[in-house]
């Protein structure tokens, strides 16, 4: 008997049309529990290295966790992963909501999804029933308007959906897959490897639910967060703002990226803060069993145009990336174009970024009106960027560019114009300065999937003892602050160890300890009262770095080596405004500290590939073998 | 006694009197930034950036009369 995993990993052959349930062992359950690591290993042991991720060899994964499905808070994530269409490495992206745990329900633990159907289809799963269903009449709808069709097609009002919109169809590089509309597997493109695929749909639904070993201690925790979420302000505050409420300190702390990073202040910061967001706010959007809510519902009244709720309101990153990024301060502009790209399934931070690089190249003459189909990329006319989604959206003149993302258009520009692309590995970065914030910079550099502002816990956490005292790092052994650059590599291997075991299991950022109120104690409870494992934070650490280095060796078996491991020009130079002003990143300290990383790692400092002896602590030598044959 | 004015944002205009963002404290002279977030009921942990006078202070920063403080929430990553 199994505790809160099914036992069962669907694959699909979409070109055959046929499926076949794969039963891995407890063992495999035990050793990679979910999320990153399943996809890790599928990707390892079932793609062949140097594919086209937009080709139907690419090999598109679902995964949930041990946990999904629980009735517990924190814990709804799920991971989609593939070659990413960004950078062309192991891509991933989690989200929330309600479809991961509707997955657990409908029998299986992970969909492998392999092969491209001959014309749009959509699949079905329905209490252990595969169906591969035709989708033609889902092609070119909205996203939240295909799971109100599914729901009354396939007459089942459980059904949880994930989908892509327009982006997805068309191939926009980054384009993404939401479910309930507003919950996204935002970055890396895996809307277009969905659209390429010809897969528009996957509707799940289910009546089992997950075995529980000790129901008493799942049922404990999920107390304890209730009697605290509304008193305590890290949770009380992602409940009433959402994550917009750090514009304002962001701003005062002069790291608000602003006109494509050059500078960390937005004059107009206060018309897009929290405080005046919160203001239309007209609803909350749970993820499954999480009381803490921090996704909002918004409503606007201006005579230029509506807005569908639906589709949620824009959070910190989409903010800062439609906003302040790329110099607009109209809040009712940010809020549609946040609704347009949930609409269309296309990311806002890469599109955002990307946009903001047009935007630069514009302003200095790299760009002209006759490039940008008439379009005025300064945005002094906000309405404007509405326009360019569109564009992007359909693919359409500039749009089509725009669409490949700012290093394949600065390839494109030349001129030196890469130089004001701000992305690592392919994929643009989130809105977090990596010359404000080291901890983060090494992330960037680092991460598994392209950098991933979500990978690595950030510096502010380690920087005084009252927050190290009440956020859990000081039993991950941080017992004093951290401010300076050259002492920051433990905290970013041990943060990222942390945050990849998140990823794993599928566990909220937001809910648990450093960036969350639920400490490391209870998540174990919760693993062992969930699962039944005999576990703790040293073995569940482990589960994490397993994670990390399944992933890092599927990079170098595509042929990534260290010089990929960077950052953008851009992290070199000074930040032009605000606070910060004046800081960069050192080159020489950047590069002695990634130095040190690798050799925290227990990867090799001169390639970056990690010692067959790390792997083999891991139980991973199995890839050494698969490599070398 | 000395007055400082504090200003805040978002989840911590909910601490006492600040719900316009903006209030002003009677303080003992010898009175610390510490002090202040005690009286306010803030609690340890949730405070990400403090200003003193436009310059990036910390909880045991002296407090003077005529002051301007800003609290910022603590935020990383999102």
């Amino acid at each position: 008997m199994s505790y809160g995993y099914n036992g069962k990993i669907l694959k699909i052959n979409l070109t055959k049309k046929k499926y076949e349930i794969e039963t891995p062992s407890d063992l495999f359950y035990r050793r990679y529990m979910g999320g990153r690591a399943f996809a890790a290993y599928y990707l390892l042991k079932e793609l062949r290295p140097g594919v086209d991720p937009l080709s139907p060899d690419n090999i598109l994964i679902f995964a949930s966790s041990v946990l999904t499905g629980a009735p517990a808070p924190g814990i709804p994530r799920f991971t989609v992963a593939a070659k990413s269409p960004m950078t062309g490495g192991f891509g991933e992206s989690e989200a929330g909501g309600s479809w991961g745990p509707q997955l657990k329900r409908s029998g299986f633990d992970a969909v492998i999804i392999k092969g491209k159907a001959a014309k749009p289809v959509y699949l079905y799963i329905n209490d252990g029933e595969v169906k591969i269903k035709d989708a033609g009449h889902l092609w070119g709808q909205p996203v939240a308007m295909v799971e109100t069709l599914l729901k009354e097609e396939l007459n089942n009002p459980k059904i949880k959906v994930v989908t892509i919109g327009i982006g997805g169809e068309k191939q926009v590089r980054y384009a993404c897959i939401l479910n309930e509309a507003s919950s996204a597997n935002g970055r890396n493109g895996f809307g277009a490897v969905m659209g390429s695929k010809n897969l528009k749909a996957i509707a799940v639904s289910g009546t089992s639910s997950v075995n529980l070993f000790d129901k008493e201690a799942v049922k404990e925790v999920s107390k304890w967060v209730a009697s605290i979420y509304r008193d305590n302000p890290i949770s009380a505050s992602l409940n009433e703002y959402g994550t917009p409420a750090a514009i304002a300190g962001l701003q005062a702390s002069g790291m608000l990226p602003t006109d494509n990073f050059s500078s960390g202040a937005f004059s107009g910061y206060d018309k897009i803060d929290g405080d005046t967001l919160k203001k239309k706010y007209v609803g909350k959007k749970p993820c499954y069993a999480c009381p803490i809510a921090c996704k909002k519902q918004v409503r606007i009244d201006d005579e230029r145009f509506s807005v569908d709720s639906v589709y949620g309101s824009p959070e910190y990153e989409t903010l800062a990336s439609f906003g302040s990024n790329l110099g607009i301060s109209d809040l009712n502009v940010i809020i549609k174009a946040n609704e347009l790209s949930n609409k269309y399934g296309i990311d806002t931070i890469s599109m955002g970024v990307t946009i903001a690089f047009a935007r630069e190249c514009f302003i200095n003459g790299l760009l002209s009106k006759e490039d940008t189909d008439g379009i005025d990329f300064t945005f002094v006319k906000p309405t404007d960027l509405l326009k360019v989604i569109e564009k992007v959206a359909h693919r359409d003149g500039f749009g089509n560019l725009l669409a490949e993302g700012c290093l394949r258009l600065a390839r494109k520009l030349g001129n030196n114009s890469e130089d004001l692309a701000v992305q690592v590995k392919g994929l643009e970065l989130p809105m977090h300065d990596p010359r404000a914030k080291f901890i983060v910079a090494l992330g960037y550099a680092v991460a598994v999937a392209g950098p991933d502002h979500m990978s690595i816990p950030h510096d502010v956490f380690y920087e005084t003892q009252e927050n190290i005292n009440n956020n859990g790092l000081d039993s991950l052994s941080f017992y004093e602050p951290i401010t300076d650059p050259a002492k920051k590599v433990k905290a970013a291997v041990y943060g990222q160890t942390l945050w990849s075991l998140y990823n794993v299991l599928g566990v909220c950022d937001f809910a648990y300890q450093p960036r969350g109120i639920i400490s490391f104690d209870k998540l174990v409870k919760l693993v062992k009262g969930i699962t039944g494992f005999n576990t703790n934070m040293f073995d569940l650490m482990e589960v994490g770095r397993r994670a990390i280095n399944l992933a890092r060796m599927f990079n170098v078996r595509e042929g990534f080596t260290i010089k990929d491991d960077k950052l953008p020009a851009m992290a070199y130079g000074p930040i032009k405004g605000g606070r910060l002003k004046g800081a960069k990143i050192d080159k020489k300290q950047f590069a002695e500290s990634l130095q040190e990383y690798y050799q925290l790692m227990g990867w090799n400092p001169e390639t970056g590939v990690p010692h067959a002896s790390t792997l083999k602590a891991l139980d991973i030598e199995w890839i050494l073998e698969l490599i070398n044959k | 006694m000395i007055t400082v004015s504090v200003k805040m944002a978002a989840y911590l205009r909910r601490l006492k009197g600040c719900s316009v963002g903006k209030t002003e404290l009677e303080l003992f002279p010898g009175s610390r930034v510490k002090d202040v977030l005690k009286d306010l009921g803030a609690i340890p942990g949730e405070i990400g950036l403090i200003i003193l006078n436009v310059r990036a202070a910390d909880l045991q920063s002296l407090l003077n009369d005529g002051d301007n403080l800003e609290l910022y929430q603590i935020f990383g990553g999102g």
